[in-house]
């Protein structure tokens, strides 16, 4: 493996990291500041100012005290009140109420190991194992394994290696632990916890890939894991290989193509699709998006082959998932089960009601409610509900419906619209429609405007945004009339 | 391929095939020499079944396309309904050379007034001489923004801002007149509603203009 | 009633494709064409809202003859009547300058006017003062005046090297394509300008040379490729000689000793050197391709008195790194006005007949056979040649299409001077500009929005313009006043005057392409069905050439020519005159403003001439940002607006030769000469600063960053 990255990148790939730098020295950004960095990087100022703006983290002026949790399971606690600083999640919800910075991920909190989250030695054998197989023969091993994405989207990771592969070089790799969706930590839990292995398949990946520059992108907010993570890559055989980007929020970022144009020093908004990532991503390369679970997946893949991830889960779906469990249970944080596991089986081991008072928000602002008598099902890609409820990134927010349901879907709305990058018309100016629609009551006028969104937006975010609004009314449509 | 039951060669996007056997489709953020932005959806068509945005959508991966099912028409009336809903009053169509494209999709899908609850904004930039910038009837397709950095990489404009925050801003957020711009005017010319717009061309007419005097 | 009419923009060399709409006859708006290759669907600021000229009330609408001392409206019979008697009787020493900004079909009949009915070569048009020196090495070193490469080689290049020149105020659309290039390429970009221009922000290098030193700097780049051997040797033996003479020339000095001439690091020539010869290849280019570069200049080679030497320099390099004749590379002198590409190629200089072809008996005989009669064998005076021998009486008549000298030659008081010595003057043109005033007989030409035509732009590429309004007043094209006026003089010395009985202009066209080989192949009806195509096209079916020298030079082998650096400038800077004055342009701006100076918006955009100066030397002088100063020089004076800037070298002021509000550089630059090319000496001369009168800034839509001149 190369020591250094074989491929400059533009000078405008600096611009995220300038601009991050700037505002931790001085807690905001100003048009001076933003004008100085643009004319330092040879790029114009109004595209700098244009993706410093679409970072919602960013301060434009100077901003006193602490924030607070405005999430769903911070907001759950009895007393609690809008504060003054709110914040979307603060994503220690295992935790609540939440406020002020990150902190480490605290090993309690892993209440259910497996795979991923286990200790990891620090042997390297999994990167020796993929050196020892050639590119070719690792990734097919990866093949056989049948691992999926984990960011959500369950993709095949390695048709999607494979898809890069086949458009020819520089490639890039980019390691996505934005991780910021409300009511999901168990990518910081396994970067704080667990960063060798998370590391080790990263390498793998590199290994197998042969990129051109491989990033790691951290969310902005999550300093305990970016730490760590640093730590263990100065340690790493892969030390010096990997750019370090930290992001500064925005929902959207979860979209891969609005990930890479954060990269690029781009408005983090989503791109039209096609070309894929694959096909032409971070400044026109071929380009493996894949999340920290999948990495760390990929990691325990090569250590023990893959018939060994396959003796978890399903035929069709191997391997792990960690659900990350919050709101009204008594045992809140990360739950690594084998694929299939009932979801209903996770939420009573949280020690949550588990009756007919329980409602799940299962998938975060994307995903969606679903009723306790539907939550005997096992846990998979795809939908639990046709209305929105679903795997997604593994975020599990138990609720009592009569006392919370109303609150949690107008919150989610809120944030659907709050987060909206502003790109294109459906969820620009539907998401916050949507929103009023519910809040006044005018659920019938619902329907129209979440199909337009569902089927009329640019990204996902925007077609999934329907689905905490539909499925409440779906099942509890009394609470909002 | 078939398109709306004519068969015809799959060649560059839907958009461009539907445009090339004369369909009318609306299209609001794409213009012809530049890249697709995806934004306005209001291109939208009903491909083998799934709904799809023609401007970015290849057409080599399509068998049959209907721009004119219920389904994508009751979705282009929403989307085009949504978009609307940041016009604040009827516009003056003979305001940019490419302005009124809105009202004439607005026309050709049988709605008349905007029906949701408006999103006025304000924001006036008159800082150029060449030309004026008028948020109001701005429905953030972006084209000026592609015009300014894709094709004339000036990247004078941007569009700052998330959700409804979200505006045409020339450098950071300053006027036009005090920012990169070089009055190219090729966004003005990529405007599909009548806010960027051209101040009326003019001769000076000041007497002694021969000699180099006024001013 | 509205109409949209396709035609090309009237500004610049790079030649955009434009739209022009109108209602009710008059202009409203002007799109771009996003299917002309040239432009690609871009314009820029005054092809966009620069047009309004047209339609100026200032705009000339009847011929006037001067009648006691003063111009008086006249007929056209009168006024063409009075042409002919005067100007037969100053045949023999008579000039005229073509207009570059006319079409191909205006110079085709002005240079046949003069060399059939006037008897002489005395024609020539502002290339003298652009291009010249550019045109002498070229055809001296490679055999042909053009542009070797096309624009489209600007973003197949994996390095530009722009020298002397401003795309982003001056070619803009051809700096976009660069910054296209930059932008979706990781082209390399090497700028050498004693200011820094805008994109200089892009550069990888940036060599900002001391004024005059040119030779010194790319001698020594010429070294850094020698020492380091990143020459192309196998392209010096197949197709160059002259290599082992001027190898010795370079020789003779050190990197260092070049570097310090010219007052850079030696490190950046070097890394300027090495990007050059061979630069890393740009993404996306086929690995079977060797990564080319290309060479661009502009005026800051050739307005100097050894601006042919600069442009011999550069044309050296080239061939030494075999950076010709390939896709994305090649050589380009940008070209300033919209035509002066095809006022050239159309015959109106005074050494060769149309297409360059020379003064041979072979080559003359074509024409003499097409026009039945003898045309003159001995070379014309060129246009300074012209102005200067004003005083000798070697010259006692003009005839001026579409130029205004008043305000683009050097030393403006010298040169009016000389012009009220004529005993008879002619100016042709849209407006009564300050050449106009003193002429005896002015008459009104139609703009381009008003007529049929071709225009030829830098890539060599010619295309049409056609009318969108109807003629102003009663405005005629150029080539049908000057063939009616040439009907009427025929018969007296001989020449029958049906070979002015042009019944359009693509019948004119049509001649033009017949007597000139590069040109054979085209036609209005191929141009009307395919677009614009560049020359050489020498048959009907022939493409057209995007690039020149892929197998031979015209000349056969390319000729590589010592040059060794003289003094820097016929005049430098001493303590009466401590500063350097640069000439050049401005974006808002058209070279003199005689046209840009009519539209409002320009005008408000920038309405007094800027004068931009290191905030060293303003401290010293106690000059601030806006204030008003007074410019000397031994020539003249002129005052201007202060814009405080680091974009210069401490020791220079730049001011763009625009005339506002009755203040011009031309006062104050020196009429000095480049020997071989006769260009003046725009770029350099000594000048004195000083405060006018305090005052505030004012508060106008120009501010300092739109002003893209520093």
């Amino acid at each position: 493996m190369s020591n250094a990255p074989a491929f400059a990148l533009p000078r405008r790939a600096r611009l995220l990291p300038l601009l991050v730098e700037r505002h931790r020295e001085h807690g905001f950004l100003d048009r001076g500041s933003v004008e100085h960095i643009a004319r330092q990087l040879g790029m114009p100022v109004a595209e700098a100012w244009e993706a410093a703006a679409s970072m919602t983290e960013f301060h434009f002026e100077p901003v006193r005290g602490e924030r607070s949790c405005a999430g769903l399971a911070c907001s759950l606690r009895p007393g609690w009140r809008e504060p003054t600083l709110p914040a979307g999640c603060l994503f220690r919800c295992y935790e609540p109420p939440a406020s002020g910075d990150e902190r480490p991920f605290p090993l309690e909190m892993v209440r259910r190991s497996g795979p991923l989250l286990a200790p990891c030695d620090q042997t390297w054998a999994g990167l020796e194992r993929a050196r020892n197989l050639g590119p070719a023969v690792a990734l097919e091993e990866l093949e056989r394994s049948g691992l999926r994405g984990r960011g959500g989207a369950f993709f095949p990771t390695a048709a999607k290696w494979r898809a890069a592969l086949s458009r020819g070089r520089p490639l890039a790799l980019v390691l996505n632990a934005e991780e910021g969706e409300p009511g999901v930590f168990k990518d910081r839990a396994l970067l704080c916890l667990r960063p060798e292995r998370v590391l080790e398949g990263l390498g793998i990946a590199m290994q197998v890939l042969q990129p051109a520059v491989t990033i790691a992108f951290i969310n902005g907010a999550a300093e305990p894991a970016a730490a760590a993570f640093e730590r263990a890559l100065a340690a790493s055989p892969i030390a010096g290989d990997v750019l370090v980007y930290r992001g500064a929020g925005g929902y959207v970022l979860g979209e891969e193509t609005a990930l890479l144009n954060a990269i690029e020093g781009r408005r983090a908004v989503p791109r039209p699709r096609p070309p894929l990532p694959v096909e032409a991503g971070l400044f026109g390369m071929p380009t493996v998006v894949n999340n920290v679970e999948t990495m760390a997946a990929v990691s325990f893949i090569i250590r023990e082959g893959a018939a060994a991830f396959r003796e978890l889960g399903t035929a069709h779906a191997p391997g792990t998932r960690i659900l990350s469990v919050s709101g009204r249970v008594s045992r809140p944080g990360v739950y690594e089960v084998p694929m299939g596991t009932l979801l209903s089986d996770v939420v009573v081991e949280a020690g949550g009601a588990g009756d007919s008072s329980t409602a799940l928000l299962c998938g975060g602002p994307s995903g969606g409610f679903l009723p306790w008598d539907l939550a005997a099902t096992p846990i998979l890609p795809g939908r639990y509900h046709p209305t929105g409820a679903m795997l997604g990134a593994g975020g599990v927010v138990v609720l009592d419906w009569s006392s919370d349901i109303r609150r949690a879907a107008l919150t989610m709305a809120a944030y659907n619209a709050e987060q909206s990058c502003g790109k294109c018309t459906p969820c620009r100016e539907g998401a916050p429609l949507l929103l009023e629609l519910l809040g006044s009551g005018r659920t019938a006028e619902v329907d129209e405007l979440a199909d337009v969104l569902q089927h009329a937006s640019l990204c996902g975010l925007g077609q999934m945004a329907p689905g905490p609004v539909r499925s409440a009314l779906e099942f509890w449509s009394g609470v909002f009339v | 391929m078939k398109v709306d039951g004519h068969e015809t060669e799959a060649a560059g996007t839907l958009l461009d095939v539907i445009l090339a056997l004369g369909i009318d489709l609306p299209h609001l953020c794409k213009d012809d020499n530049l890249p697709p932005i995806g934004a306005c959806r209001t291109c939208l068509v009903e491909a083998d079944g799934r709904i799809v945005a023609a401007c970015h959508t290849p057409a080599a991966a399509v068998q049959e396309v209907q721009t004119r099912s219920v389904r994508a028409i009751e979705l282009r009336q929403a989307v085009l309904r949504l978009t609307a809903r940041m016009h604040g009053r009827e516009p003056d169509v003979s305001g940019g050379p490419r302005s009124g494209e809105l009202w004439a999709a607005y026309a050709a899908h049988g709605l008349e007034r905007p029906s949701y609850p408006s999103r006025p904004r304000s924001a006036v930039d008159l800082s150029s001489p060449f030309f004026e910038f008028h948020e109001e009837p701005c429905i953030l397709c972006g084209r000026c923004v592609v015009a300014c950095q894709q094709l004339q990489h000036i990247g004078a404009i941007g569009i700052a801002g998330t959700a409804t925050s979200a505006r045409v801003t020339a450098g950071a957020a300053v006027a036009f007149a005090e920012s990169a711009c070089t009055a190219c005017g090729s966004c003005v010319a990529a405007c599909p509603t009548h806010a960027l717009r051209p101040k009326p061309l003019r001769a000076t007419h000041r007497p002694g203009d021969a000699r180099g005097e006024e001013g | 009633m509205e109409k949209k009419v396709r035609s090309t923009c009237p500004f610049c060399g790079v030649g955009c494709g434009i739209v022009l709409h109108t209602r009710d006859n008059r202009i409203t708006w002007v799109d771009d064409d996003p299917a002309n290759p040239s432009s690609r669907g871009m314009l820029c600021v005054k092809g966009r809202f620069g047009v309004p000229f047209v339609e100026h009330p200032d705009r000339l609408t009847t011929p006037l003859i001067r009648r006691e001392g003063r111009l008086q409206p006249a007929t056209w019979d009168e006024a063409l009547n009075h042409v002919a008697e005067q100007l037969l009787r100053f045949r023999g020493a008579f000039g005229s300058f073509a207009s570059a900004k006319a079409t191909n079909e205006d110079a085709f009949v002005q240079q046949k006017f003069v060399r059939l009915v006037m008897g002489t070569n005395n024609i020539d048009h502002c290339t003298r003062l652009c291009h010249s020196p550019s045109v002498e090495a070229m055809l001296e070193q490679l055999g042909s005046g053009a542009t070797s490469n096309s624009y489209t080689d600007y973003e197949d290049a994996s390095c530009l090297v722009l020298v002397g020149c401003d795309p982003g105020s001056n070619h803009p659309v051809i700096a976009s394509r660069m910054r296209s290039a930059l932008d979706n390429r990781g082209t390399r970009l090497v700028i050498v300008n004693p200011r820094r221009i805008d994109l200089a922000e892009r550069a990888d290098v940036f060599l900002q040379p001391l004024p005059g030193t040119d030779v010194a700097l790319f001698n020594g780049l010429a070294r850094c490729i020698l020492d380091e051997g990143l020459e192309d040797r196998e392209f010096i033996q197949q197709r160059t000689e002259g290599f082992a003479a001027w190898r010795a020339a370079v020789e003779e000095h050190t990197v260092e000793e070049y570097a310090g001439a010219a007052g850079v690091d030696p490190e950046a020539l070097r890394q300027a050197a090495r990007l050059y010869a061979r630069p890393p290849a740009r993404r996306g280019l086929p690995a079977s391709e060797r990564p080319g570069s290309c060479l661009v200049w502009g005026m800051g080679i050739t307005q100097h008195s050894h601006g042919t030497d600069n442009a011999r320099s550069l044309i050296n390099l080239a061939l030494l790194a075999g950076q010709l004749g390939r896709p994305g590379c090649g050589i380009s002198p940008l070209r300033g006005q919209n035509n002066v590409q095809g006022c050239g190629d159309a015959g109106c200089i005074p050494d060769s007949l149309p297409g360059y072809q020379p003064y041979t008996d072979d080559a003359a005989a074509l024409f003499e056979e097409t026009w039945g009669a003898g045309i003159p064998r001995k070379p014309g005076m060129k246009a300074t040649d012209m102005v200067e021998r004003i005083a000798s009486g070697e010259i006692r008549a003009m005839y001026i299409v579409g130029e205004n000298p008043l305000l683009s030659e050097p030393n403006l008081a010298h040169a009016a001077s000389l012009f009220r010595q004529l005993e008879f003057l002619v100016v042709q043109d849209l407006f009564l500009h300050e050449t106009a005033e003193l002429a005896h007989v002015v008459l009104p030409a139609c703009s381009f929005a008003e007529k049929d035509g071709t225009f030829t732009n830098s890539e060599r590429r010619v295309q049409r313009i056609r009318p969108a309004i109807p003629r102003i007043g009663q405005s005629r094209p150029d080539w049908e006043i000057i063939a009616d006026l040439a009907r009427r003089m025929a018969p007296r010395v001989g020449i029958d005057p049906r070979q002015f009985a042009y019944g359009s202009a693509e019948e004119v066209f049509a001649e033009l392409a017949r007597l000139t080989p590069q040109l054979r192949g085209m036609s209005y009806e191929r141009l009307d069905r395919e677009g614009g195509i560049q020359w050489p096209c020498p048959t009907p079916d022939h493409p057209g050439t995007r690039f020149l020298y892929a197998d031979r030079f015209p000349r056969g082998l390319g000729k590589f020519v010592p040059v060794r650096q003289s003094r820097a400038a016929a005049e430098l800077p001493d303590n009466e005159f401590p500063l350097v004055l640069n000439t050049g342009r401005v974006l808002y701006h058209w070279h003199g403003g005689t046209i840009t100076r009519r539209v409002a918006a320009l005008v408000e955009q920038m309405h007094e001439v800027p004068l931009a100066i290191h905030p060293r030397d303003a401290a010293e002088l106690g000059i601030a940002e806006g204030d008003a100063v007074v410019v000397r020089s031994r020539r003249g004076r002129m005052t201007a607006s202060a814009v405080v800037t680091d974009a210069v070298r401490p020791g220079s002021v730049f001011v763009p030769f625009v005339k506002l509000q009755e203040s011009a550089a031309n006062f104050l630059t020196n009429n000095v000469y480049d020997e071989p090319s006769r260009i003046p000496e725009y770029k350099v001369c000594a000048v004195r600063v000083e405060k006018k009168r305090p005052r505030p800034r004012e508060v106008t839509g120009a501010t300092p960053t739109a002003w893209r001149g520093t």
